[in-house]
């Protein structure tokens, strides 16, 4: 009896997956798994981005030439720019949420410099150079850094690199997008779709700040035409390219591998559809590439309150079925929110919501004729899939409010969603061109009318304070070049992303000698403390609140606040004095003392001098 | 006789001052006009987009290396106050007196120097044209680039064809030291774009050996002598080319240039005389008694070996520069053994033997600086001595890999994957830290002072330096330093009283007497109690205070 032909390649890519599964989830726990992430999570992702670059040039480089750019269909590309502008000139170029951006920053910046994956936690000035003190592993995934590490490297370290890496992510988007809507329906397509997403102000927000949604989105689009590609080409090349776009794209948000599932069934379509199994080099080693994914979540793991449920009092269960009902009611306001309440399009909501309707009878259609369905409505049918899912998954989680101004983000996915299935429905109509033009008409009205002008007033961002916060605190340090201060902050990170040196409110406490230390040897210029001010609506009585209280032995000096709210308000104060046991140490020029020609030889003091200077950071 | 005989050392800085200029204009025109004599009888071609791009993406790799500012204290400011010097009165000088009158700028007095200027003597042509700018250092630096990775790619080319031309320039491109240098106002770019343009000339001439290349070759000897004071050595590696050249003529070819070159080379051996004749100028350690020893090997190889296999960010050197040569070296000792050379005779081997005589050169260079007093390669300030040898390892590593990777195609993608690992690994996390610019805290200081100093409403002010007054000079800040100011009280008192500086200016540098702190004036940096300070400014750098005060009075008594 002749044994089956076994395809080597397909056993090495089974091979290497177990390995991967065995690395990832079995033989590597604890402390060597955060070892692997930090010091292995950068190099995993420059692997990983280096092999779908070489795939993308293999896949692509005969067809890039000049006549590809005469192809390209003006009035698509037209509304593709026009749309990119629409969409980054209004908003404000800022950190929209307190953690995440910065973390992602924080992330960046210790790849740019040590090509270590950590948040940088304590970073000191020592004599010129920025110092990196202390860390840890952020729960969020490794590639947006990465990417943005590039540009650190390319242009120099700058917290504004996050913008631009949003702002490019965006216009890849907006143009990928474009050419999935002129794939469905043609050039009406191409522009209803763009023009969807110009007006969605929450788009326009993301665009402008410096998280990780708009990279997410531009890689689920990438995923997308790769996988069509697939299902066209059928070969090795354009394989790698759609297995690695999955693999990086998983490594965006944590959510994003349920968007990632999808090539899972395009695959397996294929090679039954060919009757032989195709695979590539690249492919087989791509299992590997995602062992730092999975030991990254073995370290989320390890954080107690991981899922940080204390945040909000009442869940106990991260993802539950009984969430699904108050989400998909705080989903219902955002997508059919005032512009001034929520960052969202209800011409987009409503298009989207029927496209979404009609799409599940059409799939339903497909499946009974599987066999004889075109490349593209493959496509669309598995990811419509695993866009549902993801909807499904965002309704059944803890947090999965989208009227919440963090949460609104999340929405994102869901949009392509609806994008994706409107064009899909208008695609099995025959009257759509006609319909879609009319769309567009109302989609470009809708722009003008009502997108344009509620982002540019972006009222329903003014509600979130920590953005604006994370703005004053980037003016004070442009307004101060030098950086020549200490700043006491509980969230110092942000300060550290500015290369500032930093320390938390806990540290400075704990660590009253080593203030004293600083302002007796005027190691910085200035100690500030950034603090917040609660008013007592009856009697008007500031009071810090306890998580910022320096308690009574630190006397500060205002030098400029902030009102927050009515009733809150931000301060940077200046540390004049620091009290310990009964000893006074006030800031001031540190008294030169007359030479004394039996001291050590100065180099030898300098050095001291320095070591001690360090001991004594908090 | 006249560099070694005739001529008593302060004869000679008397004449090297006042004649330095018109000597190096001479030389520098005479060189331009034969080498457009050469170049006018080629045939005209643009370079390829393929060199183009090549230099391109190198000059973006130097580029992107470092931050534009000075790098090696003291060195730079001279040279630029040299070119001061040689822009307003034609005389070779370093200006470390200068004043304004009203709206004028007058400098006062100048010393010669012990750094040879013809680097400066360009800076001053840019003055020429733009009026003084100090920061004219940094553009002569900056254009010199794709001036030096265009020779490079040229003699890339021939040594291995259009991949080779690549690699030398990414090589290069990619080794942090040129970064450093030359976003710096130092003249090792400049040193090195002579060197580079000297071996393509002497490549010209040993594939033509006739009178216009070997005029060209003697005018670059001249010029590269006048770079930096060891390259007078590579004399020697000239002297061979132009012997190889007679031996492939079948004839010697006494030409007026050659007769003329051993003069031309006197003001280089004056130079050097003076500095031997001015111990001041050498800039002895404590406790070192000369300048070449045996005893400064050891130290200096440990730092040659430290410098060239470094792992971490602390230097600005080239792991794939190092370990490729290493690599590679034996495999080209292979090749050459192999293909049975036959001597200069043979057409079509040029390059490499214009290659090979003056990387022998740069080796016996290296040999001796071994025993310099100051040239461990690991110190920041003698790190860039290492630029010459880098620049024949990369070509030689560039010619062997074009030869065995047009062989082997697993040696081509072992290349490419090294360069990418090499980039992601080292040289962008270099750049991004730049650990060996921000380690240096004496520039740091100064650019600091300088930067507090202008950011001051604009007044007639003097400042009062505890280091040195050549970086403020060059800023067209009057400045003088500590030790005068201190001998000079009285002169100081009465040009504040009448009116002529409104504005007196100290700066000093406050060291720690103890762990704790515990600031005191470092030595030679003190005032006489008389004076009385206000603070204006006050930070830290590293483990010592510098502070700049205003002079708010000076009591008569003094």
């Amino acid at each position: 009896m002749a044994l089956p032909r076994i395809n080597l390649r397909l056993l090495l890519f089974l091979v290497s997956g177990l390995l991967a599964f065995l690395l990832g989830f079995v033989l590597i726990r604890g402390n060597p798994a955060v070892m692997v992430v930090s010091y292995g999570g950068y190099w995993f992702m420059f692997a990983a981005f280096g092999l779908w670059l070489h795939a993308l040039w293999e896949s692509h480089s005969s067809e890039m030439n000049f006549a590809s750019i005469k192809r390209l269909d003006p009035w698509v590309a037209a509304s593709v720019l026009l749309g990119s502008l629409l969409l980054l000139v209004h908003e404000q170029k800022a950190f929209k949420i307190l953690m995440d951006e910065v973390m992602l920053l924080s992330t960046s910046m210790s790849m740019h410099f040590d090509r270590t994956a950590v948040s940088v936690m304590r970073a000191n000035d020592l004599g010129g150079s920025f110092v990196f003190m202390d860390g840890l592993i952020d729960k969020r995934p490794l590639f947006h850094p990465f990417c943005l590490s590039i540009l650190h490297d390319l242009f120099g370290y700058r917290p504004e690199n996050g913008f631009f890496l949003s702002g490019l992510s965006a216009i890849a988007f907006l143009a990928m997008v474009a050419r999935i809507g002129q794939i469905y329906v043609g050039r009406a397509g191409a522009i209803l779709s763009v023009s969807l997403f110009t007006g969605l102000p929450l788009l326009a927000q993301n665009a402008c700040g410096g998280g990780f949604e708009l990279l997410n989105l531009a890689m689920l689009t990438a995923t997308f035409l790769s996988s069509l590609r697939w299902l066209e080409r059928r070969d090795g090349a354009s394989l790698a390219v759609m297995s690695l776009s999955a693999v990086l794209l998983l490594q965006v948000r944590y959510e994003s591998v349920l968007l990632a599932l999808p090539i899972v069934p395009l695959v397996l379509w294929v090679w039954l559809k060919e009757r032989r199994v195709i695979m590539d080099w690249r492919v087989v080693v791509s299992p590997l590439l995602l062992v730092s994914y999975a030991l990254h979540y073995q370290v989320f793991k390890l954080a107690p309150n991981h899922w940080q449920m204390m945040s909000k009092p009442g869940y106990d269960k991260p993802f539950s079925l009984s969430y699904v009902g108050e989400n998909l009611v705080a989903a219902a306001k955002f997508y059919f929110g005032t512009p001034s309440e929520h960052p969202s399009s209800i011409l987009f909501s409503t298009l989207g919501i029927l496209g979404v309707l009609a799409s599940v009878v059409i799939c339903a259609l497909w499946l009974r004729r599987l066999r004889s369905r075109t490349a593209a409505e493959v496509v669309a049918l598995c990811f419509l899939g695993g866009l549902a899912l993801h909807f499904l998954l965002m309704m059944a989680y803890f947090w999965g409010k989208f009227d919440d101004p963090i949460i609104r983000r999340l929405s994102l996915p869901s949009h392509v969603w609806f994008a994706l299935a409107l064009l899909v429905s208008l695609s099995v109509w025959r009257q759509a061109v006609r319909l879609t033009w009319v769309l567009c008409a109302v989609s470009a009205l809708f722009v003008v009318g009502v997108s344009l002008p509620a982002t540019a007033r972006h009222l329903h961002s003014d509600f979130y304070s920590p953005s604006r916060e994370t703005q004053w605190r980037m003016d004070h340090v442009k307004a101060n070049p030098d950086r020549d201060f200490l700043i006491i902050d509980k969230d110092s990170f942000i300060w550290i992303t500015q290369k500032v040196s930093a320390t938390t409110v806990a540290a400075a406490l704990q660590r009253r000698d080593a203030l004293q230390f600083h302002l007796r040897c005027r190691s910085f210029s200035e100690i500030l403390a950034y603090q917040h001010f609660v008013v007592d609506e009856k009697t008007g009585v500031q009071s810090v609140i306890p998580e910022d209280d320096l308690g009574k032995d630190i006397d500060l000096e205002p030098v400029w606040e902030r009102r927050i709210t009515q009733t809150k308000f931000a301060r940077l104060s200046k540390v004049v004095a620091v009290r310990l046991d009964g000893v006074e140490q006030r800031s001031g020029e540190p008294h030169a003392r007359p030479a004394n020609p039996e001291a050590p030889p100065a180099y030898q003091m300098r050095r001291e001098h320095l070591e001690e200077m360090l001991r004594n950071l908090p | 006789m006249l560099g070694f005989k005739l001529v008593e050392p302060d004869q000679m800085k008397h004449m090297l001052s006042q004649g330095g200029y018109y000597f190096i204009s001479l030389t520098f025109l005479l060189f331009v006009g034969s080498v457009l004599a050469q170049t006018w009888r080629l045939p005209r071609r643009w370079p390829s987009l393929h060199a183009w791009l090549t230099v391109a993406a190198g000059c973006a790799l130097v580029f992107m290396a470092d931050r534009v500012g000075h790098k090696i204290f003291y060195d730079e400011s001279v040279l630029q106050c040299t070119a001061m010097d040689m822009y307003e009165h034609r005389e070779v000088g370093t200006v470390y007196r200068a004043f304004w009158f009203g709206d004028t700028w007058a400098t006062l007095d100048a010393y010669f120097d012990k750094r040879p200027y013809f680097f400066a003597y360009l800076v001053s042509l840019l003055h020429d044209i733009s009026g003084y700018r100090a920061s004219n250092v940094f553009w002569v630096n900056a254009a010199l680039v794709p001036v030096f990775l265009s020779l490079v790619y040229w003699l890339g080319k021939r040594l291995g064809g259009a991949r080779a031309a690549l690699v030398s320039v990414l090589l290069m491109g990619s080794l942090p030291l040129l970064g450093h240098c030359a976003l710096s106002g130092a003249m090792e770019v400049h040193n090195l774009t002579m060197l580079a343009a000297l071996v393509c000339l002497s490549v010209v001439y040993l594939e033509t050996p006739e009178r216009l290349n070997l005029a060209s070759v003697c005018l670059a000897t001249v010029l590269l002598s006048q770079s930096r004071y060891e390259s007078i050595l590579f004399s020697g590696a000239v002297a061979l080319v132009i012997v190889l050249g007679w031996v492939r003529r079948g004839r010697a070819l006494i030409t007026p240039e050659l007769c003329l070159l051993p003069l031309f080379l006197v003001p280089a051996l004056w130079h050097n005389r003076i500095i031997d004749a001015t111990p001041s100028l050498w800039e002895l350690k404590p406790g070192q008694v000369s300048r070449f020893s045996l005893e400064y090997l050891v130290e200096n190889w440990d730092g040659l070996l430290n410098f060239h296999f470094h792992l971490g960010k602390q230097f600005p050197n080239s792991l794939l520069l190092s370990l490729g040569t290493l690599v590679l070296a034996p495999v080209g000792i292979g090749i050459w053994l192999r293909s049975r050379p036959r001597g200069p005779f043979e057409r079509g081997n040029e390059v490499w033997w214009g290659w090979a005589v003056f990387s022998i050169l740069s080796g016996i260079l290296t040999i001796v600086l071994l025993f310099y007093y100051w040239a461990r390669l690991d110190d920041p300030m003698a790190s860039r001595f290492a630029l010459p040898s880098c620049l024949f390892a990369a070509l030689g590593c560039a010619g062997i890999y074009s030869r065995i990777a047009g062989r082997y195609g697993w040696v081509l993608y072992a290349g490419r994957l090294s360069f990418c690992l090499y980039m992601a690994a080292s040289f962008l996390p270099k750049a991004g830290c730049r650990f060996y610019t921000h380690s240096n805290l004496l520039h740091a200081q100064v650019e600091w002072d300088i930067a507090q100093i202008k950011a001051r409403p604009g007044v007639h002010r003097l400042v009062i330096a505890g280091d040195s007054v050549t970086p403020f000079i060059a800023e067209q800040i009057p400045s003088i330093i500590m030790d005068r100011a201190r001998r000079r009280l009285a002169l100081v008192r009465h040009q504040l009283e009448v009116g002529n500086v409104s504005e007196v200016l100290v700066v000093q540098t406050l060291v720690p007497t103890t762990k704790d702190g515990d600031f005191t004036l470092q030595p030679g940096h003190e005032l006489p109690d008389s004076v009385k300070l206000e603070t204006v400014a006050l930070r830290r750098f590293g483990g010592c205070l510098r502070r700049i005060s205003r002079v708010v009075s000076i009591d008569a008594a003094e």
